[in-house]
């Protein structure tokens, strides 16, 4: 697979991930999982766009494990203060 | 997927210790320190008004929200394919690219002035509820970040459009495509904060 064919892929991964994302946004479902569900979209395109779109891969270990760190443990830390304690 | 990494092609090894420039690391962890701030000020003030926080993604404008991360999200492709177009030696694909992850930002900006005018004539304003204060403090400083990865990307601009980069030497383009994907990234965080969690 080209470079540009793989680029476009990931970014119709992270179209598709801001879809599902978005059509929480109605308020149909429980307020926890839709926490759950929106604030692990966040880990996961994060780390794509971190991976793919940076290029942080295994020549910059460090740094990217420190992006990593951030965009889960941001929403995880969202997740626990603004949903869980909230209730 | 590992195997289609290999297909990406990568700055040249040994360069630098980062991708990019140190600078523009700074700038970026310095960008992304303020953002966590903001979230730990946002996590505060949904426990302290939680009935704010339930009710305020209604009043907004759902729909303009959505746009704008994907516009935000393509923009970073255009940026992406900005890069690997540098590293093939197509500086004229890279220009064009570049000029559409610009014009993505710009697009970004149009979306978000009609939003914010969208608000003020439905009454959104930020007095009176800690969720629309929060909602503006956090888009407005976004916003600002919009702006100096524009600056940084026309900078790359003119500086591709010179003929200044190649294969082996193209750290302008990287660097402000690192910050314009930081910027991204921001954004991935905030849009569900505002218009997704009840």
């Amino acid at each position: 697979m080209s470079a540009e064919t793989f680029a476009t892929r990931i970014w119709l991964l992270l179209v598709g991930l801001t879809l599902l994302s978005a059509a929480l946004a109605d308020g149909a479902a429980p307020g926890l999982l839709t926490a759950l569900v929106a604030l692990a979209v966040v880990g996961i395109k994060g780390a794509l766009v971190i991976r793919h779109f940076m290029g942080l891969d295994g020549r910059f270990p460090r740094l990217r494990r420190l992006m990593n760190g951030y965009v889960v443990l941001v929403p995880a830390l969202l997740f626990v203060l603004g949903s869980v304690l909230a209730r | 997927m590992q195997l289609t990494l290999d297909a990406v092609p990568h700055s040249p090894p040994a360069r630098s210790p980062v991708p990019g420039n140190r600078g523009i690391w700074v700038g970026i962890f310095c960008e992304l320190t303020e953002f966590a701030l903001m979230f730990l000020a946002y996590a505060y003030f949904r426990l302290t008004f939680p009935e704010d926080f339930h009710r305020g993604p209604g009043l907004l404008n759902t729909t303009a929200g959505v746009a704008n991360t994907l516009v935000m999200l393509t923009s970073s492709y255009c940026a992406m394919r900005a890069m690997i177009a540098i590293r093939c030696n197509q500086s004229g694909a890279c220009l064009r690219w570049l000029a559409a992850t610009l014009g993505l930002g710009v697009v970004f900006l149009l979306v978000k002035a009609w939003e914010f005018s969208w608000n003020l004539d439905h009454g959104v304003v930020g007095t009176g509820n800690s969720f629309i204060a929060m909602y503006y403090y956090l888009t407005l400083n976004h916003l600002v970040h919009v702006v100096w990865g524009c600056l940084g990307l026309v900078w790359a601009l003119l500086r591709t459009w010179a003929g200044a980069y190649s294969p082996a030497d193209h750290e302008g383009v990287e660097a402000a495509t690192l910050y314009w994907h930081a910027t991204d990234l921001a954004w991935i965080v905030i849009f569900p904060l505002m218009y997704v969690l009840r």
